[in-house]
């Protein structure tokens, strides 16, 4: 499931995640995940909210604990461990800065608590001021401060510290689009220059492709895949990735035959070509094609049938979209730059694409169905009653 | 012209309130015994009053009791309110609900109730039956304040203290009190004010020894108010005065902190 491509080759792993499960009551909200995190890297963990990412954030931070499974930080066991033992810091959502404190105070504060020499906290304040751009507003009290500033604030009061760690939990989502952009950069060259491995959390899928060196996307309390943003994007693994990251187009394909390395499959809509993966005959799958893949034609392409109508053209700027409807009625998205031809709007066409476009994606309704067919229903009618058939089976 | 006649009501409004206060003072400077003419000035009422001993002990009963009284609701009251903000559970409804009854449930069924229940225990009356007694109906406004302090608290704050390697002992003394502080403190002020001016609760659980300063003033009220009563009652005022003054100016302050 999870492919870990080193990103420098030789670098050391930092945080190791094995197996861990975490249970709120009944609710399991991480499920058996495996994660190595490396040093100096940017990771993004990537979800839609409510998905398990923010849990997982707390477990390393260690606000809260697993269930069950390990996590490694340098190798060491920090099962038990409390926050303020872990050298580890966060930059929270709403960047939790101390509203009673001066900005001084608020970043001087993790190094008061190591005990470290005044005029010491003096130097190195001054020096992740001046890291994070806010020379002179030493004085200045958090409510004094606008959303870009604190984070500032947030920031240096974390990296101040050296962690190994430093974790990010949506830290740019309060801020207006144009500061977000703004505050990408700066927050992806300070890890360049710091060299900490930054673990930043987000359901922003277009910050996360900007900034990773990983991208690590999480579904429903499950780890889909983690590599690099490109190998997510051209290559995902699942349709919920296929479908998150990025615009796509996907069509729930049944396989015909497949011959030479292609793929003869039909879907409602009509045939429809893939690569081929070595797949069941009559297996189910997912194709998906990015919307700047999909090809038009006026007659039907050898392989194709998929017929529809241009229903709308929707200029955004850069590019143009067009909403095409097939003949059972799908919405297939095509994008094209602005200068270079698009579909005319009431025109009836075929649509296709290029072999090397199409991403393969296996479902699990296959599997489901497979153990359909081994499921003895004969017994299920007899054990009708009980609620577990096969274990009163068994009595 | 509407500017005269706002003028003029806001100095109706002023003179309602505070005329009869300065009333007092000023007669707390009169030579005549009897407070309907203005005589003399004189400060022969301030040194009679030093000299009175009865009214000065009920007066340093007030201040014992309230003091005691204040520490102990701000202790019960604060505790409550951070468990009741931070933590979910089994009747927290209810014990809400609750709260609000000694606030609204008339003074004399309240007193009546305390005194039953110090014959009841063998408590004897006295200044450690006041004590108990203000610190009861101190409480709710104590867990009111502070409450009111917390419901903008955002929890990821000693979390992120904790982050930054402080233990939680150094997250209560240092991130949350001081953060609910301005809570804590009004809230003092609130029990304090209302302790030093109970008249009916004192007066069901007091004993002989401990009467306080509004008992006196009432006691003394049946022979006719001396005008050492109103030179007590004077100075009683200038402290709160600049008390309030002060907590204004420490408000101001950290408003303009915020701003």
């Amino acid at each position: 499931m999870e492919k870990e491509p080193e990103p420098g080759g030789e670098k050391r792993p930092i945080v190791e995640i094995k197996n861990v499960n975490k249970f709120y009551g009944g609710n399991h909200v991480v499920k058996n995940l495996n994660l190595t995190i490396y040093e100096k890297e940017f990771l993004s963990i990537l979800g839609p909210s409510g998905c398990g990412k923010t849990t997982l954030l707390r477990l390393i931070a260690g606000f809260e604990h697993h269930t069950s499974g390990e996590i490694l930080i340098e190798g060491e066991r920090l099962d038990n461990k409390e926050p303020f033992e872990r050298n580890i810091n966060t930059v929270f959502q709403n960047y939790a800065l101390f509203p009673h404190m001066s900005v001084y105070d608020n970043i001087a504060y993790g190094l008061k608590m190591k005990k470290v020499p005044k005029t010491q906290i003096k130097v190195r304040v001054k020096q992740a001021l001046i890291m994070v751009r806010l020379e002179g507003f030493e004085k200045r009290y958090p409510a004094q401060l606008s959303g870009g500033q604190k984070q500032r604030v947030a920031i240096a009061r974390a990296i101040i510290n050296n962690p190994k760690v430093l974790i990010l939990d949506e830290p740019l989502s309060a801020l207006d689009m144009k500061l977000r952009k703004q505050m990408q950069i700066e927050l992806k060259s300070l890890q360049k220059k710091l060299g900490i491995t930054f673990v930043y959390v987000t359901h922003d899928q277009e910050e996360a492709l900007a900034m990773s060196d990983r991208i690590a996307v999480m579904n429903n309390g499950v780890l889909d895949q983690c590599a690099k943003p490109e190998e997510i994007y051209a290559h995902p693994e699942t349709k919920f990735i296929a479908d998150f990251i990025g615009e796509t187009n996907l069509f729930e394909a049944v396989v015909e035959t497949e011959e030479k390395g292609v793929a003869y499959l039909y879907c409602e809509a009509g045939d429809l070509l893939g690569k081929s993966e070595n797949f069941d005959p009559n297996e189910i799958i997912y194709v998906s094609v990015r919307p700047e893949k999909i090809l038009w034609s006026e007659k039907p392409v050898e392989g194709f049938s998929l017929g529809g109508i241009v229903k709308e053209s929707i200029y955004l700027g850069n590019i143009v979209k067009t909403i095409i409807t097939l003949t059972n009625g799908q919405v297939v998205k095509v994008n094209r730059p602005v200068d270079s031809p698009s579909p005319q709007v009431g025109s009836i066409l075929y649509i296709y694409w290029e072999l090397k476009d199409a991403v393969m994606i296996y479902t699990t309704a296959q599997d489901v169905f497979k153990q359909l067919e081994s499921v003895d229903l004969s017994s299920f009618a007899q054990n009708s009653n009980q609620n577990a058939g096969k274990e009163s089976a068994n009595v | 012209m509407k500017k005269l006649s706002s003028r003029i009501f806001s100095g109706i409004v002023f003179a309602f309130l505070y005329a009869p206060i300065a009333i007092v003072i000023i007669f707390s400077f009169n030579s005549s015994r009897r407070n309907i003419v203005f005589e003399n000035f004189t400060f022969h009422w301030y040194k009679e009053m030093i000299g009175n001993d009865a009214l000065l002990e009920s007066f340093a009963n007030t201040v014992i009791v309230a003091s005691f009284s204040t520490l102990l609701a701000v202790i019960i009251g604060t505790l409550a309110a951070v468990a009741m903000f931070r933590y979910k559970f089994k009747g927290k409804g209810v014990i809400d609900a609750l709260l609000y009854i000694p606030v609204v449930i008339p003074e004399v069924v309240l007193g009546i109730s305390l005194l039953s229940i110090f014959a009841i225990s063998n408590i004897p009356l006295g200044r450690i039956s006041l004590i108990i007694a203000h610190t009861t109906f101190s409480i709710p406004f104590v867990v009111f304040t502070v409450r009111a302090r917390l419901s903008g608290y955002d929890r990821a704050i000693e979390e992120a203290a904790m982050d930054l390697g402080a233990n939680r002992f150094q997250v209560l003394t240092g991130i949350t009190i001081p953060i609910i502080l301005p809570g804590i403190i009004s809230g003092a002020a609130l029990a304090f004010t209302l302790s030093i001016d109970d008249f009916i609760i004192s007066f069901f659980t007091t004993g002989v020894s401990s009467i306080t300063f509004p008992l006196k003033i009432m006691e003394s009220v049946r022979s006719g108010i001396r005008p050492d009563v109103y030179a007590l009652s004077s100075i009683i005022m200038l402290i709160t005065f600049i008390i309030v003054i002060i907590s204004q100016a420490g408000s101001y302050r950290s408003s303009k902190k915020k701003k």
